[in-house]
């Protein structure tokens, strides 16, 4: 006759320990991350290995991706509406923008686009950057 | 005497807690983005009077070389000349083809050196 089996201790799976973590984790994202909109490209900015000064949260970012294609957050902005766009970030009462240009984006254009958001009445630009030590 | 009748032990149902705690954590992971952005400021030229296009001293940057002044030299020579006597003030231009991470490494390396640069206006 075979003996009877031995009751194994039931493991009771420690959940404590793992909803200690998983509130741990959400706190972190909850804290240390910022929720954004959407945005209409996908544009990886120059990195630079020293500090820059951090943007706002608000700051208005006009995004130029390296095929030559702008956007304001999620809307893209053909060339020939720029100038409306900018006269109407204007009105509003922005007065600084900063251009968040891809790494890979033409410096020549973006020295032109520079000039000709200035020429519209842009009185301060600022250079988008991402620091430390990522690959380009 | 009002009498004594112990409740029953109700046990938390922690199933359903951590169901909608890790729906929270993914949509907090999904939806946070965790980078910084930082920015530089950036002067162009022809902009104020004080600044003076033809007077300052001009930094064409091209692939793989720059032209300083006329000169055509790689980045190290060109930044050495420069730290040697560094003019007040640089019009930074670039041909096309150069990137924008080019400029934006120039534009720290002048920044670095104390001289102000000032993008110039491409034709």
């Amino acid at each position: 006759m075979l003996p009877r089996p031995v009751a194994r201790p039931s493991e009771g799976l420690e959940t404590l320990p793992l909803i200690n973590l998983v509130f741990l984790l959400l706190v972190f994202f909850l804290l240390a991350g910022s929720i954004r909109a959407p945005e209409a490209l996908e544009v990886s900015p120059p990195t630079l290995d020293a500090d820059a000064e951090r943007q706002a949260e608000d700051a208005t970012v006009l995004q130029l991706a390296a095929d030559g294609r702008m956007a304001w957050g999620n809307e893209l902005l053909p060339p020939e509406r720029l100038d409306d766009w900018l006269r109407g970030r204007l009105a509003a009462g922005d007065v600084a923008l900063s251009l968040r240009a891809d790494a890979g984006a033409d410096a020549r254009e973006t020295i032109a686009l520079l000039h000709r958001l200035r020429a519209a009445g842009l009185e301060q630009v600022r250079l988008e950057v991402r620091t430390g030590s990522e690959p380009p | 005497m009002i009498p004594y009748r112990a409740r029953p032990v109700r046990r938390v149902p922690l199933t359903a807690l951590v169901d909608v705690v890790f729906i929270l954590l993914f949509f907090f992971m999904l939806a946070s983005s965790l980078d910084d952005p930082r920015h530089i400021p950036v002067a162009l030229a022809g902009a104020g009077a004080a600044s003076d296009a033809r007077a300052a001293t001009g930094l064409r940057l091209e692939p793989g070389q720059v032209n300083l002044g006329g000169a055509i030299l790689a980045d190290a020579d060109a930044l050495a000349r420069l730290s040697a006597s560094p003019p007040a003030e640089i019009v930074l231009d670039a041909v096309a083809g150069v990137d924008m991470q080019r400029l934006a490494d120039w534009l720290q390396r002048l920044d670095r050196l104390g001289i102000e640069a000032r993008l110039g206006s491409a034709p």
